[in-house]
């Protein structure tokens, strides 16, 4: 008797500790992030490299902020939340970017580099239900590097366009061509500063039959450094007159034709577009004879004159 | 005189006899004459009375200083065109100085020089021509030495014939004896001569009837027939073409060329039905369109009938896209930050071209695209999604893991596409921009290739777009040159926020992992998850440092056990909760589906069970806060 008033004593003294407050709570906001990795496979030493991760919030209503622990022994020193941690989760703002740096030894070892960065969302001041084991989400961010020691040479044409142009123009003999501007947004894909080899334009009548101008671009298109993305320009020469064209494009990398496509170009009368349009470099190679072939036959003048000169007085 | 008998012996044997026997002959014939009429009188007069002399010298005709030739040399293969004139011109000279005509006849019979009424009027009596013949053209009066000038109108149907032999005299008017030289001039004959006689009259060519082909697509070829031919046959039959104008107005008959307006000519000249072509330019609006088609011969002249109305059609053509004009999300990779939702302000930029140009007979812009189909899809080796089979706008595909569509009301996709008020710039500009906004559901199939590589990274997602025109013509759908990534987003949510243990007395355990959390996976991969915790207490307020760590009012994390199944609290499969910044979270393999549903999550429950030392002797409410990561389930699991 004594041992079951002492278990009843205790039973109502002690117990119950209560982990259940009140009821099943509704679900609160989702939380995630996108991408969930951080992966490069031609990492080189002493590159740096940069990935920025969303951390999405479905339901943003009250601030929080989000804890970040990088768990990567390997990359120890290596990486860099370049916001700082916590992450502040403003209220309203459903993404907030979190931007990954990895900074590659000048040392690092030739491999694969594996490791997790963790991100949890701390919950507000006073938003936790007493008596409860509440649940904060959180996200893992996957790490997958490779650092190699050969060059890699590759990009993605993310994006083209062309821009209209203004049809060629005389001055005198010579022949101005139009200037073709065709924007590329290039995605540097390898570890060493890059830019298209070569971009090819098949110009065809507006049935696309007729093939009327091949031309390639002239002069050297903007390099975009390993791991960026950016919009380069390739100028191309066309003789055709105002008029709308179908171009047939193509961009190379090398010798590996990196995309190729249809598109539309519209020439324009003289004076219609405001662009520069080609010079010296943009005449043929007749015309720039013409050209030089006058002054080159003056300076050689005026050399033999010193020179004679110079002799005479010898 | 001698002869050679052996090449004339015929004259060796009549020699002299003839000779002879002619003179007997005439003097018997003088000699008779004499006696018998003229001789009488005369000898008598001689005898009667004073000789004196009386001589009246005739008028003398006038003759060519220059033979009379064609101004401008009309022959078979220039021939004077009916209704210009022929001229003919010639000096002539008179040996009185007179005045001369020049007389232009069909025939060579003798002409009539006629006698002014007196010295004093000479150049006033013009010769006629001979009897039978007609004249084509008589000169003024024109002084002696001088050119004279004359000319002649042709006309069809009337003395006029294809070829026209011509005779030119030279005659004055003297008052006593009007005359006219012998023989007449009919030009300069000889290589190259083409100014003489006869001259030739091109007769016009007939146009009865004229029709297009058509109707024709713009580029495509616009053929003019009719119904022409032309009656001249000397030197050949007269070669015909046409010329084709777009007023009637714009036809200048002196070049035989349109002004203005040009639409077609002939490039290949025939005898009759003479047909001309022209290739329908780009862009062009599909109607209707005047023309005027003019008939001219080989010599330039025209059709008496001319400038035949003739109206032709330029047909509807479907507009076209090309697959670089087409812009995804500008190149970026299309990223969902909506759990659950949808996530909006993707972009889409396309431009459709129509070779009937982007404006219609109304003028408005972008009057003539007024249409277009639209697919975003997941597209690549992996083949589960295409424009030409499951992903297509006009069977109202559409799935929102990997295709969407505007085939479906609106208000299951919303794609919000606004045509470029500045890219139609009137009709001949043939193409016209619309920029879009659409949203894409938290359950797109991603396409990277993260550290878990997506099972559908070997595609893209690309924009398949057709244009569709006022007549509801409607291209094929292309796809853009640029495809883009789908980023995975692992995102997780919670049914319920907490987990609800229940009550518990110190020294028991919840026998059993019993209490269940269960996770949504409202993102856009296979999901797996893992876990840690702090320790619990009555004085928990945000971390475990809240609690005073004390036995009897602590509940550490290793009390809290888990799986993802139920088990016993004590079954060595139970996992004890890791503590959070203290070891690594605990992987819990739910191994969730990919979601699929945009109504039905998919979901996986972790089973929870707990424990109360006996050290815990403080009655009360425990709280504490345990974290759920989501994350990327292996491939195999999506």
């Amino acid at each position: 008797m004594n041992g079951l008033l002492r278990t009843f004593l205790v039973f109502i003294c002690l117990v119950p500790v209560l982990f259940v407050s009140l009821g099943i709570d509704e679900a609160h906001a989702g939380f995630g992030i996108t991408p969930p990795y951080v992966k490069n496979t031609s990492l080189t030493r002493n590159s740096i490299y940069e990935q920025q991760i969303l951390l999405v919030r479905s339901d943003p209503t009250d601030p929080q902020q989000a804890e970040i622990v990088i768990d990567a022994p390997e990359l120890a020193g290596w990486l860099e939340i370049v916001e700082g941690t916590p992450i502040d989760l403003p209220s309203g703002l459903q993404k907030v970017p979190m931007t990954v740096r990895v900074r590659v030894p000048a040392d690092a070892e030739f491999k694969e580099y594996t490791g997790a960065i963790r991100i949890r969302t701390l919950p507000a001041e006073g938003a936790l239900a007493r008596g409860s084991v509440n649940i904060s989400l959180g996200a893992r961010v996957d790490i997958a590097l490779t650092v190699i020691d050969r060059q890699i040479e590759d990009f993605r044409v993310r994006k083209i366009s062309v821009a209209e142009l203004n049809e060629g123009s005389k001055l005198g003999w010579l022949f101005f061509p139009g200037k073709i501007r065709f924007d590329m947004l290039i995605e540097n894909t390898g570890n060493v500063d890059i830019s298209p080899s070569r971009v090819e334009f098949r110009i065809f009548d507006r049935s696309g039959q007729v093939l009327l101008e091949e031309v390639n671009n002239i002069g050297k298109i903007d390099e975009i450094s390993p791991y960026d993305t950016d919009t380069v320009t390739a100028e191309l020469p066309t003789r055709l007159p105002a008029g709308s064209y179908i171009a047939r494009y193509r961009v190379f990398n090398s010798d590996e034709l990196k995309q190729e496509g249809d598109l539309t170009l519209s020439i324009q009368p003289v004076g219609t577009v405001q662009a520069a349009s080609f010079g010296f470099a943009g005449l043929s190679v007749a015309h720039k004879v013409s050209l030089l072939l006058p002054i080159f036959a003056l300076l050689i003048a005026v050399l033999y004159f010193l020179f004679m000169r110079r002799k005479q007085l010898s | 005189m001698s002869y050679n008998k052996e090449t004339l012996p015929h004259y060796m044997k009549t020699a002299g006899k003839i000779s002879v026997l002619a003179a007997f002959a005439g003097l018997a014939v003088f000699l008779f004459a004499f006696m018998v009429d003229v001789g009488q009188q005369e000898f008598q007069r001689v005898s009667a009375q004073t000789a004196s002399t009386s001589l009246t010298v005739l008028n003398t005709p006038p003759v060519f200083l220059v033979l009379a030739t064609e101004v401008i040399p009309s022959s078979t293969t220039t021939p004077t065109n009916s209704g210009d004139e022929v001229q003919w011109t010639a000096v002539g000279e008179d040996s009185n100085g007179a005045p001369y005509f020049l007389l232009v006849c069909s025939t060579n019979a003798t002409p009539t020089a006629n006698e002014a009424s007196g010295p004093g009027n000479l150049g006033s009596a013009p010769p006629d021509c001979g009897i039978g013949s007609t004249l084509w053209a008589v000169s003024t009066s024109t002084i002696s030495g001088t050119a004279a000038t004359v000319a002649t109108t042709t006309v069809e149907g009337a003395l006029f014939t294809e070829s026209n032999d011509w005779f030119a005299w030279v005659c004055d008017d003297d008052p006593t004896l009007g005359e006219c030289n012998t023989i007449p001039s009919q030009g300069l004959f000889g290589p190259g001569a083409s100014s003489s006689s006869p001259f030739n009259m091109n007769r016009r060519p007939t146009l009865t009837n004229s029709d297009p082909d058509g109707p024709v697509d713009p580029g495509a070829i616009l053929t003019f027939l009719s119904t022409s031919s032309d009656p001249d046959s000397v030197g050949g039959q007269d070669l015909l073409s046409i010329v084709v104008c777009g007023t009637f107005g714009d036809y200048n008959s002196t070049t035989n060329e349109c002004d203005a307006n040009f639409v077609a000519s002939s490039s290949v000249f025939v005898t009759d039905d003479v047909t001309a072509s022209t290739t329908i330019s780009i862009p062009v609006r599909d109607q209707t369109y005047n023309s005027f088609v003019f008939l001219v011969d080989e010599h330039g002249h025209e059709a008496a009938v001319n400038g035949l109305l003739t109206v032709f059609e330029v047909a509807n053509v479907a507009p076209t896209v090309l697959g670089g004009d087409i812009n995804l999300n500008n190149g970026a990779n299309l990223v969902l930050t909506s759990p659950g939702g949808t996530t909006t302000g993707f972009t889409l930029d396309f431009t459709i071209a129509d070779a009937n140009s982007c404006v219609n007979t109304t003028g408005v812009s972008g009057s003539e695209i007024i249409g277009y189909e639209v697919s975003v899809l997941r597209s690549g080796p992996t083949g589960n999604y295409s424009t030409s089979t499951n992903c297509n706008p006009q069977s109202a595909d559409y799935d929102p893991n990997g295709c969407y569509t505007n085939g479906v009301p609106f208000d299951v996709w919303q794609l919000a596409c606004t045509a470029s008020s500045t890219s139609c710039s009137g009709p001949t500009d043939e193409t016209l921009l619309f920029e879009c906004t659409f949203p894409l559901w938290f359950l797109a199939d991603p396409t990277d290739s993260g550290a878990i590589v997506s099972p559908f990274a070997v595609d893209d997602w690309i924009a398949a777009i057709a244009g569709g025109d006022d007549n509801f013509a409607t291209s094929s759908q292309v796809a853009g040159s640029a495809p883009v990534t789908l980023e995975s987003a692992p995102y997780i949510d919670l049914v319920t926020a907490v987990i609800p243990y229940g009550a518990l007395a110190p020294g028991s355990d919840s026998g059993t992992l019993s209490t269940t959390t269960t996770i949504l996976n409202i993102g856009n991969t296979g999901l797996d998850q893992e876990v840690d915790g702090s320790a619990m207490c009555p004085g928990f307020i945000s971390t475990s440092t809240d609690c005073s760590l004390n036995g009897s009012s602590t509940v550490f994390t290793s009390s809290q056990r888990f799986s993802s199944t139920s088990l016993a609290y004590a079954s060595p499969l139970a996992v004890s909760l890791p503590t959070t910044t203290i070891a690594l979270p605990a992987e819990v393999e739910l191994d969730i589906n990919k979601t699929t549903s945009t109504s039905t999550p998919a979901s996986g429950d972790t089973y929870w069970g707990i424990a109360v030392p006996t050290a815990v002797t403080i009655a009360g409410s425990y709280t504490g806060l345990n974290t759920f990561y989501g994350i990327t389930a292996e491939t195999l699991d999506w």
